[in-house]
């Protein structure tokens, strides 16, 4: 839950649009914590430049400082995303999330901080990308799990960049089931072209930017980020259309997370700020007993990391594929095993084991 | 030709913060203060290039103005920056 003076300086607060005094120092630093927390603290600087949220000057100058840290890496980061599209081309790297929404669904670039490059990869693309990546002099986290898993299974692709930005190359948009539902050919029929510094790069249309972000604010993350909800309520007003929203969302069996989106967007950012239609659909909406299951295998819903990767079959249509999915998660190849035990990673089963057992007990 | 049209031919990436303008070009970041920020921010603006050597002619009277002009029509932004007035 984000604080009441969080809707101020987001500006969403309706009358009450600023905060007169300056805060004790512990509070104001716990404010600063929950803006970084949920990465609005672009929105904070700026509500502190315009005289919106009144602060000591020492309070003014850490965070001015703060901020400039946070966007001086937001440029590190674009600058491998612009690199990642020069060197694949624009469709082989559709970016979504924190580049595309600091561009498209935010008034100022300033105010969204993200902390690294998420591009969706259509399933052709992904050999000619990785090897791209890795001519490059990006390094790559783990191999693939199996030959084929990347094409077939892999939520994402993590890389370094040769400027220490992490590269998230995404086959879809989130893990477990709800991210084997989603359509991906018709996730990638609708991008929109932005400006990176001249380069012409891509991002999905507003539609499937909302439904992107409803995904961070449920599934993607283990507790929702205020910025994710902005990035949704920009998208609308960058142009989304909530019926061709809802009908997506249905067709890729995630109707019900673009409702919990909704109504949690909703209480924080009030009422009025997604369409109205929306928000009485979201409420209105009854959840199946399906949904119900599947949206209980995520953190943010009381599961786990192992929960979720052995759900993820529910969302498979075909038996071939879930059976070559739980080979590929129970017995990877050697040198993902041996990439893993080099890493500070910990065990993968006995670390899902003991989030289980800790689980079952609470 | 617009200003804007020469800050992306430069290739810099740049956001606007509440007290500087934070540019990267050639692999370098740079905090920008004071004029050179707003330098920057004209440049930002889908003026031509005699609007903006105007501009920042009016604005700043200690601005080298021939540097500035040199670089901004060299379209060398490190140039730029460094014609800039100290930080």
């Amino acid at each position: 839950m984000i604080s009441p003076a969080h809707r101020t300086w987001v500006g969403m607060a309706g009358d009450e649009r600023s905060i007169r005094a300056p805060m004790p120092e512990g509070e104001w630093l716990d404010l600063v914590a929950e803006a970084e927390a949920h990465r609005t603290v672009g929105y904070l600087a700026w509500a502190v430049a315009e005289g919106r949220v009144a602060t000591t000057e020492g309070q003014a100058a850490t965070l001015r400082e703060r901020h400039a840290s946070l966007m001086r890496h937001a440029l590190v980061v674009e600058a491998s995303a612009r690199e990642l599209v020069h060197d694949v081309g624009a469709d082989a790297a559709v970016l979504f999330k924190g580049v595309a929404a600091a561009h498209l669904d935010h008034e100022d670039p300033s105010l969204r901080v993200f902390q690294d490059v998420d591009a969706f990869v259509p399933v052709d693309a992904i050999d000619h990308v990785t090897s791209t990546l890795e001519a490059g002099g990006a390094r790559r986290d783990l191999p693939a799990r199996t030959a084929d898993w990347d094409q077939r299974f892999a939520k994402d692709i993590t890389f370094v960049g040769v400027s220490g930005a992490e590269i998230d190359l995404h086959r879809t948009l989130v893990p477990g089931p709800f991210g084997f539902a989603i359509d991906l050919d018709e996730l990638a029929a609708d991008t929109v072209a932005f400006d990176l510094g001249g380069t012409a790069v891509r991002a999905f249309g507003p539609e499937r930017r909302v439904l992107a972000s409803a995904l961070a604010l449920t599934v993607g993350e283990a507790t929702p980020r205020l910025a994710a909800a902005l990035d949704m309520v920009g998208a609308f007003r960058s142009g989304a259309d909530d019926a061709e929203v809802v009908a997506l969302a249905e067709r890729w069996r995630i109707g019900h997370l673009l409702a919990e989106a909704t109504i949690w967007s909703s209480r924080q950012l009030g009422a009025d700020a997604l369409p109205p239609v929306l928000a009485r659909w979201a409420i209105d909406r009854p959840t199946r007993s399906w949904e119900r299951r599947w949206r209980r295998l995520y953190r943010s819903a009381g599961g786990t990391n192992t929960v979720t990767l052995l759900g993820a079959p529910l969302g498979m249509s075909r038996w071939a594929d879930r059976r070559d999915y739980l080979h590929g998660l129970l017995r990877p190849s050697r040198a993902y095993r041996e990439a893993r035990d080099r890493s500070a990673r910990p065990r993968e089963w006995r670390t899902g084991l003991r989030e289980l057992v800790r689980g079952s007990g609470s | 030709m617009t200003a804007a049209h020469y800050a992306r031919r430069s290739g810099a990436l740049t956001r606007r913060c509440p007290d500087r303008t934070v540019v990267l070009v050639g692999g370098q970041v740079h905090d920008l203060l004071g004029p050179s920020a707003v330098i920057w921010e004209l440049l930002a603006q889908p003026s031509s290039m005699p609007e903006l050597l105007t501009a920042l002619r009016a604005r700043y009277a200690s601005v080298p103005a021939s540097s500035v002009d040199e670089a901004v029509q060299r379209m060398e932004t490190a140039g730029l920056i460094e014609a800039c007035p100290s930080q």
